[in-house]
């Protein structure tokens, strides 16, 4: 593959799938806060997503997800 | 050429890299076929930096996502996804909703902010949108 998004996407979906499969163990630590993840790691977290912004380099190239075991049930 | 998908949950999600000239970045957008556009909502609205001169009012009003929201609209979009052959760049005008954060009790901006932006049939119908999720697959295939 090639292109100049195409491995950033893929990295960035890594991390979406990595958190879903990792939850349980992020909940131990992150329960109810914003984490922001890159390549597999968590390198920021904050209970407030304009805290966890202030913290992050590029947000617009972080993978950012809620941590919580409140289900939102959506219908969009 | 086939862009892959995943599965959050039981949910259908894409990534998409958005590019103008006021922001870019990447965006994990739900694929809704109950939505007529690509809207992008608070979270990623402050994740991407888009800022107020980027936002045209949308003259069609948006009905679906609840409370009091403002809605936009970017014209004229690069969007990039992930192919097995590497990057589809499609344009397109891009919706943005935003809701009243500053008038709401801090439980329900929780609950907006955990709202995925979504991937309309603006999008998805230009493609052949498959989603089995018995067999695990969610892909756009043209």
């Amino acid at each position: 593959m090639n292109g100049q998004f195409t491995n950033e996407l893929l990295a960035f979906e890594d991390d979406h799938v990595w958190v879903n499969k990792n939850l349980e163990t992020l909940l131990e630590q992150y329960a109810d806060q914003w984490i922001a993840v890159k390549n597999g790691q968590v390198v920021a977290s904050d209970p407030d997503l304009s805290g966890l912004l202030s913290k992050l380099p590029d947000p617009a190239h972080t993978c950012v997800q809620f941590i919580t075991r409140d289900p939102l049930e959506m219908v969009l | 050429m086939i862009i892959r998908g995943r599965f959050i949950g039981d949910a259908p999600y894409f990534a998409v890299h958005l590019r103008s000239g006021y922001f870019q970045g990447l965006v994990w957008l739900l694929a809704d076929t109950g939505a007529s556009r690509t809207t992008i909502l608070d979270r990623d609205v402050k994740l991407l930096g888009i800022p107020a001169e980027a936002l045209e009012p949308a003259l069609l009003p948006i009905v679906g996502i609840g409370g009091s929201v403002r809605s936009f609209l970017i014209r004229d979009i690069e969007t990039a996804l992930a192919s097995e052959e590497g990057d589809v760049v499609i344009r397109q005008d891009l919706w943005i909703v935003q809701h009243d954060l500053g008038q709401l009790p801090p439980e329900e901006v929780s609950r907006i902010l955990r709202l995925p932006s979504v991937m309309g049939r603006d999008l998805l119908n230009r493609f052949n949108f498959t989603c089995d999720y018995q067999a695990g697959i969610v892909r756009l295939e043209r």
